[in-house]
């Protein structure tokens, strides 16, 4: 349909170029800027009589309304031949956008005759979308300058496709290095059209197939089609159509596609580039092909398609400013955007801070001279309109008579965001930076303050004035995004996670606005970023790949984990395995459409004496961690660790604010002196280590937070000491329900020792005293950096699945467990396993798997989870009076040891209630001695339960108290 | 030929002017390398009016110095135009005059904008005692850590391989052409004030101590003690009431800095306890007083309800301006704490998280910044003194606490404090200086033995095991073993102060119990 050898040939060009060199300069700005705005704007009010067969659309938005010069270059009542014409359309228009018309200048007669000044000019096919500011008043200025920067450059200044842009000023070096983007964009028709033929071709052709391959070429790894068919869909006309039936006007561009796409490579590094002229050609070349598929479909008969029903949708369509939305650009640091960037295509990401409301956007001026009623009309520069000082017609000439007239000017949605950097992007020691970013139409409101973006968009420089008293501009420059692209990040499939917005608070309306990228944006994004991060990073995931390979990894990562403390080897490990954590898993089929999420993040908790390093070895953690958090037990309120709501003084809204634990979202969130916390506190952590949300009410808002986050906790024992005589829930003060929700229990005790001692003394003089605190022991440690880059390469990149043999050995160190408990000749059990204790062993493997980065849970990994296991259960469930594990102690509270000695007392206190003497009557003193040492709050429990179902009464107080028994 | 360079620096626009040579990226480097050579030598440096001297009304581009404190990093950078269309180069404030229209945007380039304040809690000595303070109209006060008169001033550099490492709280002494302009962040609305701007030239760390001190002291070891001994017998006399082992305590952690990070050896924090409360209206204590005579860097910092629920400790990012916090102080900073203000009453909020912003710099040198919806941490290197009347700190655990015993009679407020001679004084200011910028070096190996084998002894020796020490006990004695052999100014520890530091850790606890 599109035949290429329709396009004029090169030669043509390149004498209309030097036209345009010699005629353009003499052009005074205004010519330029007014003349397309007059041919465009007038038709809004015209249009519905213009004999289009336009639907009249009274309501039609300004920004809309903008765009309606759209149709009219294009010939599209003759769809077989649209294509090859609209090419020519456009090019006559290389030296000068405003010659872009000329063969179609047929429906401007229609245009309102009253305006004097714009009928004899040649209409722009221009876009103004407000991204893409279009800056033609510039044009001539900027080209005015270019033999300044580049004398010895032959090439004509002006071009309607010449940017005033810095990157094509900045560089005469470059001009050489790629005289083919310079003559694309200093345009000859020939490479503009190239352009728009080769992004038609793309569209046209691009396959997923394409994509594949390219990732493959990378070594990217790629999923595999489920179908061989799924990778031959001509992607981009799918989505056209879908364009057409949703209404939508926005298609979302993934310039990987452009590379991956074999004869479109060349685009994407023209977009850019050239951002600001390479958009407005596909703009064009989107809405060519609408058409053109639109009649396809038409002839074909497509559903919904067919005769006068299609004529509307073919009208509509023409009615309609479509919109090409690149993104998947490497997002960069928005410290990295220096004054080359200025005008180019670039992404950053951060997190949105404040955002203003809907500004009407003033993208043209229409202004009437007083004294004659010539209209002119001016588009925005660089936010600056400039006002004509003198009435651009000759005959009249009268200065100062222009006045603004406000209900003819164009607006658009506007709204100014600030986005800050984000945490994790932040170089140490600074203060995050902030930038403006502007976007427009159908991108306003898509995001709120505290989402996550990452952003595509144009560097701009404006500038401002130094001081109020100068009138001088020019000394200094703000800078700003004009954003194209939108992408939210967050929710569960966000790579970082942190800060995540949940999907269901956002209405439909919500939505990101456009069509296309939406299934394979996320799987774009996170590829192009992880090809993008291999560049500046492949020393450094080279050096991983390594590390994991010594067979020593294990001990050597522990060891470096927390290399001030002494020993502790199995307590490192565990923490060790608690950053990498297991997967995480949900079940796809379930009640609701989709189970519950089951979590692979392990929790740890230390019990242990003061003075034995507990809080260092959170401190490090938490230094380590990725999203770490640290806080302590006492004097957090359940706010500080979760989330408070506050007004916010700006809006007057309610808004939440996330504590440590939504904070940690992702990470490791430390909390020293747990046990100090306060129950409400502690409540809040049920539901957040099992669930792994965070529930609030409070002051009208409802919500569940994400916190999916592993807890180290640290806890001192009830005592000054721990009490080795006693079970470990006599000694601390936490609810069993709480203990059990931890996979790893650690008693750290201070034991005198001799031999122990003087290796800890020697191992902290050598730490404290001396200034290289690398001595200890001769073993190498590697750096905290390394550890901690280590573990987040590992943990974004290693999703090790379990193998058969691996679930196997799982299954028997299940059932091994479970049958300590049974002991011949008893028909009571002790517990010694429950599921929770599988569900860690199966995520402690799985860490152990992903640490040594491996794909598959093996047996070894098993072993090594059981063997960490089995050392936490021997020291936290032992049951002190039976020397045996029980894990009733940590889930219950108490052992079947101490349920069976409290059953034994419990008869015994019946039986002596019957026969001592005289007891029938008054009872029996509290304070009676009894044959054997009795734990006093054991028989307490035991009275009390006694109590309970009715059969003594304890009468009296304190040191008289009576035990009854009650007559039936 | 140095001399007519010198002359001619104190017209840097001129200079600036005359140096440019076209290369916009490597001029400012270039401007700095040139000024930095001009003032290398002490001499010339002194020369250059600081900002505290002049009237800072008459801006007129002059040269001037200014020892700031960097207070803002945020600010987001700004692009100037490196090459004027005339041909001359921009920055450094400069404005093109030429007229014309055109903006080549390759020509433009970045600068950044920071915010700097005078030097919190910096003792007036430090300036040269003679140093006249004009009264300045203070602009932007949320943006100083306490209520006091200061200078603020809108930072402008170009060399940005130089900015980066400029970071909050580091103290530097800026040199650059000062001139009014209206701040980068509301340039856009019409009301915008204008403010003191400095266009840097070059930059100067200062030292942790402000003013460069040595370590170790160069007259000899006993003249050392001999000094050490009078300084502690004046600052008993004078702020504590005679008690000479607190005395020595303040001393031992006043010297504290941060020494590394993994493994922690931070400066300890000290409370002292059952310090008497003020009988006079005064509130500061002579001990504050008596330490700014001794320190460059020193706040008071009066707790009470209504500083603790009013006034925020954290700097906090508000509408992308960051106010100051009562903590965002400069690094080798001593902050004394009275906790003899707070009355009965109710925390808020804002209070707990004060107390925790406080707590948790004393415990891991690190102070929290809040920005909307992020927080970030930032390292600092403050000494915390408490002062409380009770048992222990109100609020705050800290690594020791010395009970105070002052001479009975002994007035620890308000009292006019007595100086020592000026040279004595002086002494005094490098004995404490030198021993905050000194490093233990080494540690014999006997002396390790010696302590590991004490250790080992002592916690055979405990009645029980909730008795003996641990390793944290071990941890805290080294670290005054290590504070104690620089207060000597010595850079190695001995068996001589082990043994010092096991009988002032013993005396302190008998304190504690009687």
């Amino acid at each position: 349909m599109s035949s290429p050898l329709n396009f004029p040939s090169s030669d043509d060009p390149n004498m209309d170029v030097d036209e345009g060199g010699t005629t353009m300069p003499d052009a005074p700005p205004l010519f330029l800027a007014g003349t397309p705005s007059a041919a465009g704007t007038p038709s809004r009010f015209q249009f519905s009589d213009d004999g289009t067969q336009g639907t009249p659309l009274p309501g039609l938005m300004a920004r809309r309304a903008v765009g309606m010069n759209t149709p009219k270059r294009t010939p599209l009542f003759n769809p077989g031949s649209s294509s090859p014409m609209a090419f020519p359309s456009s090019s006559p228009a290389k030296n000068a956008r405003s010659n872009l018309n000329l063969n179609s200048g047929a429906p401007f007669d229609s245009d309102p005759l009253e305006f004097p000044s714009s009928p004899a000019k040649p209409a722009t096919p221009r876009n103004r979308r407000g991204d893409i500011h279009s800056s033609f008043s510039v044009t001539p200025v900027s080209s005015a300058r270019r033999p300044r920067a580049d004398p010895t450059a032959s090439r004509p200044p002006s071009s309607s496709f010449g940017p005033p842009s810095g990157p094509t000023l900045t560089a005469p070096n470059q001009t050489s290095d790629e005289p083919d983007e310079i003559r694309a964009i200093w345009g000859t028709t020939v490479n503009l059209t190239e352009t728009m033929k080769l992004f038609r071709e793309f569209l046209k052709g691009f396959k997923p197939k394409y994509r594949q391959a390219y990732s493959r070429s990378l070594n990217i790894p790629v999923k595999p089609f489920a179908n061989p068919a799924d990778g031959e869909v001509l992607l981009y006309e799918t989505y056209l159509r879908q364009l057409r039936q949703t209404g939508e006007t926005n298609l979302n561009l993934d310039v990987v596609n452009l590379l991956a796409y074999p004869t479109s490579k060349k685009l994407h590094g023209q977009l850019i580039k050239y951002p600001q002229e390479v958009i407005p050609a596909m703009d064009q070349v989107l809405k060519d092909l609408m058409l053109d598929i639109a009649d396809l479909d038409q002839r074909d008969g497509a559903h919904g398609m067919d005769g006068a029903q299609g004529e509307e949708e073919i009208s509509e369509i023409m009615n309609k400013v479509y919109k090409v939305r690149p993104f998947g650009i490497q997002s960069v640091n928005m410290r990295e955007l220096n004054p080359t960037d200025t005008d180019k295509l670039v992404a950053i990401n951060g997190l949105v801070i404040r955002s203003t409301p809907i500004i009407p956007d003033m993208k043209t001026a229409f202004f009437r001279c007083l004294t004659c009623s010539h209209t002119t009309q001016v588009d925005i520069d660089r936010g600056k309109i400039a006002e004509p000082t003198v009435c651009p017609r000759d005959v009249c000439a009268a200065p100062g008579t222009l006045s603004l007239i406000h209900n003819r000017c164009v607006f658009a949605d506007r709204q100014v965001i600030r986005l800050q950097e984000t945490p994790d992007a932040v170089p140490d020691g600074q203060t995050p930076h902030t930038v403006s970013l502007s976007v427009y139409d159908e991108l306003v409101d898509v995001s709120k303050p505290g989402d996550r973006l990452v952003v595509t968009g144009i560097f701009r420089s404006i500038p401002v004035r130094v001081n109020p008293r100068q009138r001088t501009l020019k000394s200094l420059f703000k800078t700003y995004l004009d954003v194209v692209h939108v992408r939210l990040v967050g929710g569960s499939e966000g790579r970082e996670g942190i800060l995540a917005f949940d999907k269901t608070t956002r209405g439909p309306g919500d939505r990101m606005p456009g069509v296309g990228g939406v299934g394979d944006t996320e799987g774009g994004i996170s590829e192009l970023d992880n090809d993008g991060h291999k560049h500046r990073n492949a020393e450094l995931e080279e050096k991983i790949r390594q590390l994991s390979q010594r067979p020593d990894i294990y001990d050597l990562l522990a060891r470096s984990l927390a290399p001030s403390i002494w020993e502790m080897e199995d307590v490192k490990k565990g923490i060790l395995l608690q950053l990498f954590g297991g997967t995480n898993k949900s079940i796809e089929r379930g009640g609701g459409g989709g189970g519950p999420r089951y979590r692979g993040d392990i929790n740890v908790l230390l019990v242990g004496d003061p003075g034995t390093s507990k809080s260092q070895i959170l401190g490090y953690v938490h230094k380590i961690a990725p999203r770490g958090v640290y806080t302590s037990g006492k004097g957090s309120s359940a706010v500080g660790l979760t989330a408070y709501v506050t007004r916010d003084p700006d809006s007057k809204q309610l808004v939440l604010e996330s504590g440590a634990l939504v904070l940690s979202d992702g990470g490791v969130c430390c909390i020293d002196e747990f046990d100090k916390m306060s129950d409400s506190t502690r409540s809040v952590l049920h539901e957040v280590m099992e669930q792994q949300t965070v529930s609030i009410a409070k002051a009208g808002i409802i919500t569940t937070l994400n916190a999916r986050t592993s807890i180290l906790a640290a806890a001192n024992p009830v005592g000054s000491k721990y009490d080795v005589d006693q079970p470990i829930t006599r000694n601390i003060d936490l609810p069993p329900t709480l203990i059990s929700r931890f996979d790893l229990l650690y008693l750290v005790l201070d034991q005198v020792d001799e031999s122990l001692d003087r290796r800890l003394a020697q191992h902290l003089v050598g730490l404290y005293l001396e200034d290289t605190p690398d001595r200890v022991g001769g073993l190498d440690y590697l750096p905290l950096p390394e550890v901690s880059a280590y573990i987040s390469y590992a943990r974004a990149r290693v999703h090790p699945t379990i193998t058969e043999a691996a679930g196997d050995e799982l299954v028997r160190a299940y059932v091994e467990m479970r049958n300590m408990g049974a002991e011949a000749g008893s028909s009571e059990k002790r517990i010694t396993a429950t599921t929770r204790q599988l569900e860690s062993l199966i995520r402690l493997s799985e860490a152990h798997a992903r640490m040594r980065l491996g794909e598959y849970v093996e047996l070894a990994d098993v072993k090594e989870a059981g063997r960490l296991m089995r050392e936490a259960i021997r020291t936290s469930a032992m049951d002190p009076r039976t020397g045996k594990i029980d894990m009733g102690l940590l889930n219950t509270g108490t052992g079947t040891g101490q349920r069976r000695m409290r059953e034994d007392m419990r008869r015994g206190i019946l039986s002596m209630l019957d026969t001592t003497s005289g007891a029938k009557g008054r009872g029996i003193r509290w304070n009676d001695a009894s044959s054997v040492r009795i734990d006093a709050a054991e028989f307490t429990e035991v009275i009390k339960t006694l109590e309970n179902e009715g059969l003594v009464k304890v009468v009296g107080e304190r040191e008289r108290r009576m035990i009854r028994k009650m007559e039936v | 030929m140095v001399s007519s360079e010198l002359a001619d620096a104190f017209d840097p626009t001129r200079v600036i002017l005359s140096l440019y040579d076209q290369d916009i990226d490597s001029f400012p480097a270039k401007v700095a390398a040139h000024f930095d050579k001009i003032f290398a030598s002490k001499d010339a440096f002194d020369e250059i009016p600081s900002l505290h001297t002049i009237d800072p009304r008459q801006t007129d581009r002059r040269l001037v110095s200014f020892r700031a404190m960097i207070q803002d990093t945020s600010p987001s950078p700004e692009m100037y135009l490196a090459r004027h269309s005339n041909g001359k180069c921009g920055g450094w404030g400069l404005v093109d005059d030429s007229g014309t229209e055109d903006i080549d945007y390759s020509d433009l380039r970045e600068n950044t904008v920071l915010w700097a304040v005078s030097v919190p809690g910096e003792s007036p000595w430090v300036g040269g005692d003679d140093a006249p303070r004009p009264l300045f109209p203070v602009s932007h006060p949320h943006k100083f850590p306490v209520p006091e008169h200061h200078f603020g001033v809108q930072v402008k550099l170009y060399d940005t391989s130089q900015s980066d490492s400029l970071k909050s709280t580091d103290a530097v002494t800026l040199v650059g052409i000062l001139t009014l302009e209206s701040l980068a962040e509301e340039s856009d609305s019409p009301n915008a004030l204008p403010v003191l701007t400095l266009h840097v030239l070059f930059t100067r760390e200062l030292p942790i101590t402000i003013i460069p001190r040595v370590f170790p002291y160069v007259p000899a070891v006993s003249s050392v003690r001999v000094l050490r001994e009078e300084l502690i017998s004046w600052m008993a006399d004078e702020g504590l009431g005679g008690d000479k082992d607190a005395a020595e305590w303040v001393l031992l952690n006043i010297i504290g800095t941060v020494q590394s990070r993994t493994p922690p050896l931070l400066p300890l924090s000290l409370t002292l306890s059952r310090f008497p409360a003020s009988k006079t209206p005064a509130t500061t204590p002579n001990l504050s007083i008596v330490l700014s005579h001794l320190l460059p860097l020193l706040v008071t910092l009066p707790l009470s309800l209504e500083t603790l629920n009013n006034s925020s400790f954290s700097p906090e990012s508000k509408d992308e301006d960051l106010h100051s916090g009562r903590l965002q102080l400069p690094r080798g900073s001593v902050c004394v704490i009275t906790e003899g203000g707070v009355t009965e009453g109710d925390v808020f909020d804002r209070g707990v998280r004060n107390l925790r912003a406080l707590q948790e710099m004393m415990t891991n040198q690190t102070l929290e910044y809040i920005f909307p919806f992020s927080r970030f941490t930032f390292p600092t290197d403050v000494v915390c003194l408490v002062l409380s009347e009770g048992k222990k700190s109100t609020f705050f655990q800290t690594s020791t606490n010395v009970r105070i015993q002052p001479k009975d009679g002994c007035e620890l407020y308000g009292s006019a404090v007595k100086l020592p001679s000026p040279e004595s004084l002086a002494m005094f200011r490098d004995l404490v200086g030198g021993a905050k910028t000194g490093k233990v070096t080494q540690i014999s190996e006997s002396v390790a033995e010696y302590i590991q084998e004490d250790f080992v002894a002592e916690r055979k020796s405990a009645p029980t095991p909730a008795e003996a020490v641990t390793s944290d006990d071990l941890i805290h004695r080294m670290m005054v073993a290590r504070l104690l052999t620089l207060s000597m100014h010595q850079s190695e520890v001995t068996t001589e102060i082990w043994e010092r530091v096991k009988v002032l850790e013993r005396a302190r606890c008998e304190r504690l119990k009687a």
